[in-house]
């Protein structure tokens, strides 16, 4: 019997909303999960998804998927990429694969709450090969990093990760919490599909990709290329929400929406990535800047999409432009000097030829935070070791829970004075909340009662939940001795700035 | 007396650190402090004949070199900035 062609029965088959007769409308679809909007079913069963897809199709075209990387990986598995990387290459694979893993899991559930809650049906269709996507993801992740563990226990974290209290887990749980898992469906959509995926994950990867085969990993390129088309399938889903929205007179909402899941991925991409980009990735594979990535693909190709579909640019679209110049570069110093408290083998990444990069890319970069990595090179140099490590710790943002910081250095100036960080303080109920930002502050007061309980991990050791002692902040972590971040390169980088150095125990 | 923690951030340095002080501390003391823990470590060390101010963070007006952290009037984890005035 021939087989009809997908168009000839998709839409009627995806078709599968019906009248309940059981229960009522309200508890089957409850309004706080699905659509919290007040938008009709009918006005929802408009959606219509961009590309269509059917299951027979999906799991042929996995399959090949996880054929080519899965190949690809056996092939090289003896090629020891790994044991020959440098330990840029290898600082950059343990902060992906880390924390990576566990996040596809958020937005599995994520998905499956859009497959189960959502009114549209073609939606949950969507959602339904997204939230497998996601499972995929995941798994193909934690097992292309356990590969590395005979090599190094870096990383079993790409599991262990999400189970401990470590401080940067603290930090993006907290933003994946925010956007995927405590939202009704149609809100989790658009932050995470919309803002989250077709803003920053699906370039990301593209970017990623490119650069680690520059780097010859090409079981990592692989990887990355199986995962980024399945995010450019399902990404689509947030865009004919948006317009149901509009449509339906809620732009603002989803204009709000938008501008909070846009920040709260802007703050993690530009830690992670931008670590990943403008330092960890060896100078001679560097692609393109995090500044020029930013710029190419998310604020003329992200910008356009958001115009194009009746939004605005987030209001804090000026100090997002700012903040791609500068937050990820106090956040590496940051994730260097206290590299104890995290569990890969951090890297400087500002050798004299860096320094040079980073200069071109972000001129005045050596008057700003140069000037204080000049403080760590010389520590290093006089052989004053234990002065590169600071006794006190920094402040946290209690939205996204990464380093309070700004403009280092006397090079700029800013609001007439020569450096320029600000904490964004706000006093609400009795306590006092620190925000890097304005827009970090801004989220938070939209509901105080949704973020006032979280606690940050300088929060939780000033409150006596860490256990005191020299152990117990790292043993809250969850990290053993073994697992606590020594230098990459045992200082050797330093080698470029004088002679040669005999490597220093930490 | 009792032990405040404050949000301080020191000229030049990247980003705030928390630190914590005793409400007796003067304003003199407390900027010698946050000096000694990020001094040398993230910031060029200071000329011995630095002058250093304290300032609650968005104010330009030094805060007298006496004043105590009690009479201030600093709540737990203000944010303030030790800059060079001379």
């Amino acid at each position: 019997m021939a087989l009809l062609d997908m168009h000839e029965w998709y839409d009627l088959t995806r078709d599968t909303n019906w009248t309940p007769a059981y229960v009522a409308e309200e508890e089957l679809f409850p309004p706080e999960f699905s659509d919290p909007f007040g938008i009709s079913v009918e006005q929802w069963e408009t959606f219509d998804e961009p590309y269509k897809v059917c299951y027979r199709d999906y799991v042929e075209t996995q399959r090949d998927k996880d054929i080519g990387a899965y190949s690809v990986k056996s092939a090289l598995a003896r090629a020891d990429f790994f044991k020959n990387a440098s330990p840029h290459w290898k600082a950059l694979l343990a902060l992906h694969f880390s924390p990576i893993g566990f996040a596809e899991f958020h937005s599995a559930s994520a998905f499956a709450r859009m497959t189960r809650f959502s009114r549209a049906p073609g939606m949950r269709n969507m959602a339904t090969f997204g939230t497998l996507d996601e499972m995929r993801h995941g798994q193909i992740q934690m097992y292309f990093a356990y590969e590395f563990i005979k090599h190094d226990r870096v990383f079993d974290w790409a599991h262990k990760s999400s189970k401990t209290e470590n401080w940067i887990i603290i930090s993006l749980r907290h933003a994946l919490d925010d956007i995927e898992h405590t939202r009704d469906a149609i809100s989790a959509a658009i932050m995470t599909n919309f803002a989250f995926e077709q803003g920053f994950t699906n370039l990301q990867f593209i970017g990623l990709s490119a650069d680690a085969a520059k780097a010859g990993d090409h079981t990592f390129a692989t990887m990355l290329q199986s995962i980024q088309t399945d995010e450019a399938r399902h990404a689509q889903i947030g865009t004919p929400l948006i317009s149901i929205m509009i449509e339906n007179g809620r732009k603002a909402e989803a204009q709000q929406l938008v501008d909070i899941g846009f920040w709260r991925i802007w703050k993690q991409f530009s830690a992670l990535s931008g670590i990943s980009m403008d330092y960890y990735t060896p100078l001679e594979f560097r692609e393109h800047s995090l500044k020029e990535f930013m710029h190419e693909w998310v604020v003329d190709q992200f910008a356009r999409n958001i115009k194009a579909l009746g939004l605005d640019l987030p209001w804090y679209w000026d100090y997002f432009l700012h903040d791609i110049e500068t937050f990820h570069h106090s956040q590496q110093i940051g994730v260097y000097v206290y590299r104890a408290t995290e569990w890969w083998r951090p890297i400087a990444c500002v050798s004299p030829a860096e320094r040079d990069w980073l200069e071109e890319k972000y001129p005045g970069w050596n008057d700003t935070y140069g000037k204080c990595w000049d403080v760590v090179i010389d520590n290093i140099r006089q052989g004053r070791f234990e002065k590169t490590v600071p006794e006190v710790p920094p402040l946290i943002c209690n939205m996204c829970g990464l380093e309070v910081t700004g403009i280092a250095g006397v090079g700029r100036q800013a609001n007439g004075r020569r450096w320029n960080a600000t904490d964004f303080h706000l006093d609400h109920e009795g306590r006092r909340y620190h925000f890097c930002s304005e827009p970090c502050k801004w989220v938070f007061e939209l509901e105080p009662a949704r973020y006032q309980g979280h606690r940050s991990i300088i929060d939780r050791v000033l409150d006596g939940t860490v256990p005191p002692g020299p152990d117990g902040f790292y043993e809250y972590m969850g990290q053993s001795f073994e697992e606590r971040g020594v230098c990459g390169y045992d200082y050797q980088w330093i080698d470029g700035y004088d002679a040669p150095r005999a490597a220093a125990a930490e | 007396m009792a032990d405040i923690p404050l949000a301080v951030l020191l000229e030049g340095d990247y980003g705030y650190k928390v630190q914590v002080f005793d409400t007796g501390d003067t304003m003199a003391a407390l900027a010698g402090k946050v000096v000694e823990q990020v001094a040398g470590v993230l910031v060029a060390p200071f000329p011995p004949d630095a002058i250093l101010k304290v300032r609650l963070q968005g104010s330009d007006e030094a805060l007298p070199d006496g004043l105590t952290i009690a009479d201030a009037g600093f709540v737990e984890m203000e944010s303030v900035e030790i800059y060079r005035a001379g």
